[in-house]
């Protein structure tokens, strides 16, 4: 704090060259600790961003599979043992596990107590606090406590850069005081940072620290980081998975709730035209490109930069990308992304106003993932085999093998499988149809002869869709692989490979 | 969830006018780096660049205009302008000095003065708890809000972040000698507050 030094620690000689004061020692004190709040508040927005954040998170929202959860669950309770819940009360939940932990209370029997909600209030005489408590004020405790609510597994909020975001662009596991809604967060919703997470939503009860630098936030929208650490997760209730009714013709679910589902070319047109950042749910199948295929982030400072990102939302499995640009925090990216998948997204996300100037209406168009919502089910499953797996017993080995088929246009349009892939040119196969169970490729296969396969008109009529005459469709399960210049030898080929999934052992 | 709109949104677009920019700029340890908006490598580079001064931004947009939500504003304003017109830097070296001056000058545009006292949203304001703020620090901000913003301006560049004085009058579009006139009473009046406390 000189004339001529940016370091604020610097020995302090004013301009008029005058012996420090104790005002000056108070102010070169002050500025110190001003520099290292900035600093301290960039660092929290951007670790709570959606750029540099480590994706530690990535499997706790679907990648590992709710079965796998109730499973490890399941274990633990044989391990700790179950907190018996009084048979009086509203609003029972079906199952209560705990799971085991370093801080975990071991439970008393008969001495938990239930809210009215079928949440403790009390475990093992520890008292429940709930979220909206702590989102008015940072208990000034030394201890972690628990806290109950509903789980919203990992959500980020609008705006992923710490300096355009301000408040409420946060990110963490979100925990709701009532039953979210499938697919939207509660806007009161308490955000934990977590470096694990239960994936599945329901009712919860988790442990809970202060972190260590929010104890001087007097609440917790003055902080400028999560406040609250998870530490662990005492007590949870699953509730049934959510039956959609309303289906695309791919099986992906058209309506959340009560809200439709829009496919990747509607929301392209969304995040043309939607003035402002309201989120809205889009449907497609994900891809991620090959690795050659990735291009990295130009811009550390924005993650909204078209081409930024490698994921890609495409309408048919393995199509071809939709004309939008998927803002894909690291934190939400499923383990598996290849597969149908819905998202709920917003366009005209605040922190566009740091792209460079030539792309920042590009980047006010990007869709900004703010959490998986559904990653597909027995309705878009196929089953035994998936088309990773047929690439792999055929040899080709990369999906950059095969391409989708988009429909197109025709008089008559084929009755395939909803996953039909065509494969590069020059290999010796063409057409892969991967049928959702093998009584699907049954009848296809009954409905194929020589030289046409059933189809139907646009107004519905059934038709007959030619097909090169020299080639023929080798079948297996749910697989029928078309062959361009069938031979004996590469028939054999191929029928030898797709049968070796039956040579695997049985589990 | 919805999220709020901010009282400062404005509607993005796009200057056609703005050419896309290349200069070498100085990274924070010293080292010169290439830069050139246009380029991927380049444009990450722009932008650690700017990010590394983000907390010398934060902190004296924070002294100057005592309002966290109108600092915010403002650095992150300062981020767009440096962007649009990286060109106009012509020494490097001095990107710390560029960025406080187009800072400085963007706190005292009419329209973000106005756009203050239109804020209506209080709680985007800073309204620090009583466990956030120290004797010292409730001391230091009362007696900088006691002070003009210009005033303030000038000691927090010149007395606190170390721009000489020459830089700072350029920012603030006046004389040498009234910054030098501006820092003495800023500063005279400042240190009776303090040791007076």
């Amino acid at each position: 704090m000189n004339d001529e030094s940016t370091d604020p620690t610097a020995p302090e000689h004013g301009h008029d060259g005058r012996a420090p004061s104790l005002g000056d020692d108070v102010l070169r004190r002050w500025w110190t600790s001003e520099i290292r709040r900035a600093e301290s508040d960039i660092l929290a927005g951007r670790v709570r961003g959606a750029v540099a954040r480590p994706s530690a998170l990535a499997p706790t929202v679907t990648a590992v599979p709710a079965v796998l959860v109730i499973a490890a669950l399941i274990a633990a309770v044989t391990l700790v043992g179950v907190v018996t819940r009084p048979q009086t009360g509203p609003a029972a939940p079906s199952s209560r596990i705990l799971l085991p932990s370093g801080t975990l209370v071991p439970p008393s029997e008969g001495s938990d107590v239930f809210g009215v909600d079928g949440i403790p209030t009390v475990i093992a005489g520890e008292r429940v606090l709930r979220a909206p408590q702590l989102n008015l004020g940072v208990p000034q405790t030394t201890g972690p406590f628990l806290v109950g609510g509903w789980a919203e597994g990992f959500v980020q909020q609008s705006c992923g850069l710490a300096l355009a975001s301000r408040r409420g662009c946060r990110g963490g596991f979100g925990l709701a005081d009532t039953p979210p809604a499938i697919g939207r967060s509660s806007a009161s919703s308490l955000l934990l940072t977590a470096s694990k997470a239960p994936a599945n939503q329901g009712a919860i009860v988790v442990r809970v620290a202060v972190d260590g630098a929010a104890k001087d936030c007097s609440s917790v929208a003055q902080c400028p980081m999560n406040p609250y650490d998870l530490e662990s997760v005492i007590w949870l209730w699953t509730p049934p998975v959510p039956i959609f009714a309303n289906r695309w013709p791919d099986g992906i679910p058209s309506v959340i709730g009560t809200e439709g589902v829009t496919r990747p070319a509607d929301a392209a047109r969304n995040a043309r035209l939607l003035p402002d950042d309201e989120p809205f749910f889009v449907a497609g199948w994900l891809h991620r490109p090959l690795e050659g295929q990735r291009v990295p982030c130009p811009l550390s400072m924005s993650f909204l930069v078209p081409a930024c990102g490698h994921l890609q939302l495409t309408d048919t499995p393995g199509g071809q990308p939709a004309d939008l640009h998927l803002a894909f925090p690291a934190t939400l990216e499923p383990a598996q992304p290849d597969g149908p998948v819905i998202l709920r997204v917003h366009a005209q996300d605040r922190g566009a106003a740091l792209c460079p100037s030539a792309l920042r209406i590009a980047c006010t168009r990007a869709l900004v993932v703010e959490a998986v919502v559904w990653v597909g089910d027995d309705w878009t499953a196929t089953k035994p085999l998936d088309i990773l797996t047929v690439l792999v017993l055929l040899g080709a080995g990369q999906t950059g093998a095969v391409t989708a088929l988009d429909p197109q246009p025709a008089a008559c349009i084929p009755a395939l499988a909803h996953e039909t892939y065509v494969a590069a040119p020059g290999m010796t196969i063409g057409r892969i149809a991967v049928f959702p169970t093998v009584l699907d490729r049954v009848r296809f296969n009954s409905a194929t002869s020589a030289g046409s396969i059933a189809g139907t008109q646009p107004d519905g009529a059934l038709c007959r869709s030619p097909i090169p005459p020299t080639s023929t469709w080798v079948s297996a399960d749910n697989v029928a692989v078309e062959v361009r210049e069938p031979d004996s030898a590469t028939i054999t080929r191929i029928q030898g490979a797709l049968h070796a999934s039956d040579a695997s052992p049985a589990p | 969830m919805r999220l709020r709109r901010l009282a400062s949104s404005e509607p993005i677009e796009s200057d056609p006018n703005d050419a896309e920019p290349s200069v070498a700029l100085p990274g924070i340890d010293g080292k010169r780096i290439d830069v050139g908006v246009s380029g991927v490598a380049d444009a990450a580079t722009l932008g650690e660049a700017l990010e590394r001064e983000g907390p010398i931004l934060l902190a004296a947009a924070r002294a100057i205009v005592l309002d966290d939500a109108e600092a915010h504003d403002l650095v992150q304003a300062t981020f767009e302008i440096a962007i649009r017109r990286i060109d106009d830097l012509r020494e490097p070296a001095a990107l710390r000095a560029w960025l406080l001056a187009i800072q400085a000058r963007e706190a005292f545009r009419a329209r973000r003065r106005i756009r203050r006292i239109l804020r209506l949203d209080s709680s985007l304001s800073e309204i620090p708890g009583p466990a956030m703020v120290s004797a010292d620090d409730l001391a230091v901000r009362d007696a900088l809000r006691r002070l003009s913003p210009r005033v303030r301006a000038v000691v927090v560049l010149h007395h606190l972040i170390g721009l000489p004085v020459d830089d700072v009058a350029s920012a603030l579009g006046t004389s040498r000698n009234t910054i030098k006139s501006q820092l003495q009473t800023g500063l005279a009046r400042l240190r009776r507050e303090l040791d007076d406390e």
